[in-house]
């Protein structure tokens, strides 16, 4: 038993955060420390960066064009990357649509779609859920028909993260009705400028728009853009819910927010009742809830520590790895809502005119009311908990 | 990074589970608990056949050099298997309170703790201590030729009934901290002995004008507070693998059960709820495990902070973690589940028991806390 880096991984890591003092631009460091989430051109123009260097596909294999690392090279970019400020890239054409077409795809779809994927030019969004269809997926009825060298799609999503931002949409759909639900779904690859597609804005609570309503009417698509066969959408999405586990904890990002929200606590000025002046961490109670953070998150690192040595030991876990997500994300929720509660009404501002008493703090609502998401999307923690005790039961 | 453990280590783990499944059956347990009896003569001798005395001391003392992770394997088993043997008590904690004294007298004794020949006991607290061992009431004054007179009691002292030589803590005149290695049998030396949450056995040591010689203080001032530390967090990451092995036995009872109870015709194990009690238990024993192991390697080095780091994250996790686990087995099994009869109550008594043994939460999230803020 080793918990040790190697020597070349321990390399590695000097060589990716000088190139990441480098290249994170000031802008988005700016905004990680104050915990704000990048915008479009902020977003795009770090994922271009990334891919010029051949570093946004970092999972994929190197004939797809990823930079062959290891999962614990893969694992170590990522806790870097969240330390020096740097968002997460968006997920939707890196670890899901873009492993689904070298899967499944025809060489033509290969040579269309993973160039700019790997490259950070392309942008995706996720087609899934629909109003009547969010946890029980397989109920979708946004259906495509067949017509000549076409399918005619009418329906809708909701829920479809920067819907506003993509040029491509991949979507589940339906193209068969008289089957059992699951075999009745098809993986459709829709061009978000074909004519018929709506984009509706939904608002969140963290006061920016991230989610859509999407609307296809008569929306014409080629057969081409079928994935696999007709039939195949339930298997190839299935696929996606296990394919690279490595960051799904969250370990790298809540990391840095522990961090961030000590230095927040010091940096931000407190005077006691004998007038003494000093900071909230001078709070023996603030300094326990970052203290039990802290163990929190270094069970989960530890636990995401055993995932990554098994993956690499070709040995994926199974039930063990699900867990990853529910603790992942009820720490980060753990992490955000303290930030809430520690700053007291410096926490309650809502784009105050001026920062009052600590930018941070004023802010703080944001990633807390968006990351009551994080226990929803992805497949419900209860769903995933369903998931798992199938595997512990068998009932 | 890599978790697997050597064929050795998996030898060592191996033989741990077939002699306990085979020696200390819950039958077993239940007659020595009625007998008020923690401890076999014979089976202590199997121990050191086994070489389990050995393993976790020196080569220099007749030991195998074994690793805290060694020591770990071991100490989950027992939890596993619910086996109450002072193993941890009379020979890991205050062997290892002899080794990091180092003294010579202090390595004669861990020598014949070794090979079998004695046990030991460390009474490092007492009633008012709370957890710290620096907090010491009983006194030593001077005695002829440098010996020392004790008077104090130290308290819930876990295996002492069992041992021949007690190792307790003092304070001299001076206010400087001593080990002194106090024979059960010397004049002045009482104790009184009691059953314990876990089933095991612990005892008060009185000690009344009880003079020790020169050669009985096997270490003084912060030397004598440091092993004794350092001991009580090798204990505590062993303490953490046993809480490890009693949940994975709980959570695997619990599934059992949960698949073979019917009610309304059905399994309980298909209602919702009781499927995501036994996920979120299931959750919280990974997240444990790999806990354990860390403490196992980060904490087992000589240099405090990263030691008391290591071990008191893992602690502070556990007595949380496995305190959960251990209350959902029981609500999970009904009624039965607090009877004496079935093994899952005596599991839920041990897992209190060890969660806060040698520290609980609070007193391990606290020390967090001072060594990295």
């Amino acid at each position: 038993m080793n918990l040790e880096f190697t020597e070349a991984e321990l390399a590695f890591q000097r060589e990716v955060r000088a190139w990441f003092e480098q290249h994170v631009p000031a802008a988005l460091k700016a905004r990680a420390a104050i915990g704000v989430m990048s915008d479009k051109a902020g977003q795009h123009g770090w994922e271009e960066i990334l891919g010029s260097k051949g570093w946004l596909a970092v999972g994929w294999p190197a004939q797809h064009g990823g930079p062959g690392w290891t999962a614990t090279q893969r694992y170590i970019f990522d806790l870097e990357r969240a330390r020096a400020g740097a968002p997460p890239a968006t997920p939707f054409g890196i670890s899901m649509v873009g492993p689904v077409i070298y899967t499944f795809g025809t060489p033509d779809q290969k040579a269309q779609h993973l160039p700019g994927i790997v490259n950070g030019k392309v942008h995706w969004c996720q087609g899934y859920s629909e109003p009547n269809s969010g946890s029980d997926l397989a109920s979708l009825k946004t259906a495509a028909v067949r017509d000549g060298d076409h399918y005619v799609v009418n329906g809708q999503k909701i829920w479809t993260t920067q819907g506003h931002w993509a040029d491509w949409c991949f979507c589940l759909v339906r193209t068969d009705s008289t089957v059992k639900q699951q075999l009745g779904i098809s993986f459709l690859l829709i061009d978000m400028k074909t004519p018929g597609i709506e984009i509706r804005p939904i608002h969140s609570i963290d006061g920016h728009h991230h989610l859509n309503e999407v609307y296809f009417t008569d929306v014409r698509v080629p057969v081409a853009n079928l994935v696999g066969s007709e039939g195949m959408g339930w298997t190839i999405a299935k696929f996606l819910l296990t394919h690279e586990r490595t960051t799904i904890a969250g370990v790298a990002d809540s990391k840095r927010e522990i961090e961030r929200l000590r230095g927040m606590l010091q940096a931000t000025k407190q005077t006691d009742a004998n007038g003494k002046e000093g900071s909230r961490w001078d709070d023996a109670f603030a300094r326990r809830r970052v203290a039990e953070l802290e163990i929190e998150l270094a069970a989960l690192e530890y636990t995401n520590f055993r995932t990554v040595a098994a993956t690499e030991e070709g040995k994926p876990l199974g039930a063990e790895s699900s867990g990853l997500k529910i603790k992942g994300t009820e720490l980060q929720q753990a992490i955000t809502q303290a930030m809430v509660e520690l700053g007291g009404h410096l926490s309650l501002t809502w784009n105050a005119p001026q920062p009052v008493g600590s930018e941070a703090f004023n802010h703080a609502h944001e990633r807390y009311n968006f990351l009551r998401a994080a226990t929803i999307y992805g497949g419900t923690n209860e769903i995933q908990k369903n998931v798992i005790a199938k595997m512990l039961l068998g009932l | 990074m890599d978790f697997r453990i050597s064929d050795e280590q998996r030898m060592l783990d191996d033989s741990a589970a077939k002699f306990l499944a085979g020696q200390f059956t819950f039958d077993l347990y239940r007659k020595q608990l009625d007998a008020g009896v923690a401890f076999d003569e014979k089976r202590w001798a199997a121990i050191a056949e086994l070489g389990w005395l050995a393993l976790p001391f020196p080569e220099s003392v007749g030991g195998f050099g074994g690793t805290l992770v060694d020591i770990q394997l071991i100490a989950r088993r027992l939890g596993e298997r619910l086996c109450t043997d002072p193993w941890l008590a009379c020979a890991v904690l205050p062997g290892k309170a002899l080794e990091f004294a180092g003294a010579p007298a202090a390595l004669a004794l861990l020598e014949k703790i070794v090979s079998g020949e004695t046990r030991a006991a460390l009474g490092a607290y007492e009633a008012a201590s709370h957890y710290e061992p620096a907090v010491i009431a009983t006194r030593a004054t001077a005695a002829a030729a440098g010996g020392v007179t004790l008077n104090g009691t130290k308290s819930v002292v876990f295996g002492a009934e069992y041992a021949q030589v007690y190792l307790v803590t003092a304070r001299d005149e001076k206010g400087d901290a001593l080990l002194v290695a106090v024979p059960a049998n010397a004049a002045g030396v009482s104790a009184s002995h009691y059953r314990v949450l876990d089933g095991s056995r612990a005892s008060e040591i009185m000690l009344a004008n009880a003079t020790l010689p020169a050669d009985a203080v096997l270490a003084r001032g912060e030397a004598a507070l440091e092993a004794v530390r350092r001991a009580l967090d090798v204990a505590n990451a062993a303490v953490c693998a046993d809480l490890l092995g009693a949940v994975g036995a709980m959570l695997q009872k619990t599934q059992d059960y949960a698949r073979t109870r019917k009610q309304f015709g059905v399994a309980i194990g298909t209602f919702q709820v009781i499927q995501h009690y036994l996920v979120d238990m299931f959750i919280e024993v990974q997240q444990s495990e790999s806990l354990v192991w860390m403490a196992g390697i980060r904490g087992d080095t000589a240099e405090r902070n990263e030691r008391e780091k290591a071990v008191s994250t893992t602690k502070a996790y556990l007595a949380r973690a496995a305190v959960q686990v251990a209350q959902k087995a029981v609500q999970i099994h009904g009624g039965i589940g607090v009877t004496e009869e079935l093994d899952i109550g005596h599991y839920f008594r041990r897992v209190t028991h060890y969660a806060q043994m040698f520290g609980d939460r609070d007193a391990h999230v606290q020390r967090y806390m001072r060594v990295t803020q």
